[in-house]
């Protein structure tokens, strides 16, 4: 039986001295003999120059980059709009990935109304070794899943209808690969060791994000892709 | 018991080290650094609901640990 009572008070009282255990098992400075990648290093000189940039410097550029996105949004929708008139009774959107140098924009478009009726899910059928659901959420736009193993890995799935949308997500230094499972065009890329993929077709964005093994996660998306077909 | 670095650690600090780091994430930002829920869920880019979920997990998995070092120290 455990003789201790696991609450906040406790977890106040202990956490602290824990963690100042973890600080000082770090090895020290004199102690690192890893040599930084060149890459690693470039990137590391990049941010300490974006941070020694004046406050006025770095609101130019933020907002330079806004400007930027406005103007390639606005060019994006013109080119649609012309698109849909000469594809006439062709149902049309288009998806628009814009990579920039510290983020990436996936914006969504439609010119109609593609689907008034519910969510119709897509589930994947291949689920990697000892994940267990621990959450699902579904209404009539969006659905996800998550998924944890033993180790407390998590994967998580989304299935969302597309209307006007767009994510932003973060791919500073990242590169991001275009991969074919079928016919299928998918977007992959990892970062902070997080794997995200997405895809979508003709009503449906998804999703998987996870630490998890890239093959793993790819099966996963396979048998989605499969299981949509069917 | 003795360290690398020859801290006295108690059984509750062995058990939170060998928290899995997504627990340990989380139960170090609440409860040594003092943050929020909604703030942790912003540094980790995570959902409010999940933060909680991780802090309860957590707390669950230390209690399991201590447990099991608690049997093997009776026998």
């Amino acid at each position: 039986m455990n003789k201790y009572i696991i609450d906040d008070d406790f977890l106040y009282d202990h956490m602290k001295s824990a963690e100042n255990i973890i600080l000082e098992n770090l090895p020290k400075e004199y102690e690192l003999s890893h040599k930084f990648s060149k890459r690693f290093e470039r990137r590391m000189n990049k941010l300490i120059r974006q941070e020694r940039r004046s406050p006025f410097i770095k609101s130019f550029i933020s907002h330079g980059k806004r400007v930027a996105i406005i103007f390639l949004i606005f060019i994006s929708i013109a080119f649609a709009i012309t698109m849909s008139v000469e594809a006439y009774r062709v149902r049309f959107f288009e998806v628009v990935i814009e990579v920039w140098e510290e983020f990436t924009l996936i914006i969504f478009k439609n010119k109609e109304n593609i689907d008034d009726g519910k969510l119709i899910p897509v589930n994947p059928t291949y689920i990697p070794d000892n994940f267990k659901i621990i959450e699902h959420e579904i209404n009539s736009y969006e659905q996800f899943i998550y998924w944890q193993n033993d180790e407390g890995i998590e994967i998580m799935f989304e299935q969302a209808k597309i209307t006007a949308n767009s994510i932003i997500t973060d791919t500073e230094g990242i590169d991001i690969e275009e991969l074919l499972i079928g016919e299928q065009k998918i977007i992959y890329f990892t970062n902070k060791n997080i794997n995200q993929i997405y895809w979508n077709d003709s009503n449906y964005i998804y999703a998987i994000i996870s630490e998890y093994d890239k093959n793993e996660l790819l099966k996963m998306v396979e048998s989605i892709i499969n299981n949509k077909k069917k | 018991m003795k360290n690398e670095s020859n801290f006295i650690i108690n059984d509750v600090e062995e058990a939170i080290l060998k928290l899995p780091i997504n627990y340990s994430a989380v139960l170090r930002l609440k409860y040594s650094q003092g943050y929020t829920n909604e703030e942790i869920s912003k540094i980790l880019k995570i959902s409010e609901g999940n933060v909680c979920q991780r802090i309860s997990r957590g707390k669950k998995k230390l209690a399991e640990i201590l447990a099991k070092e608690g049997e093997k120290s009776y026998e």
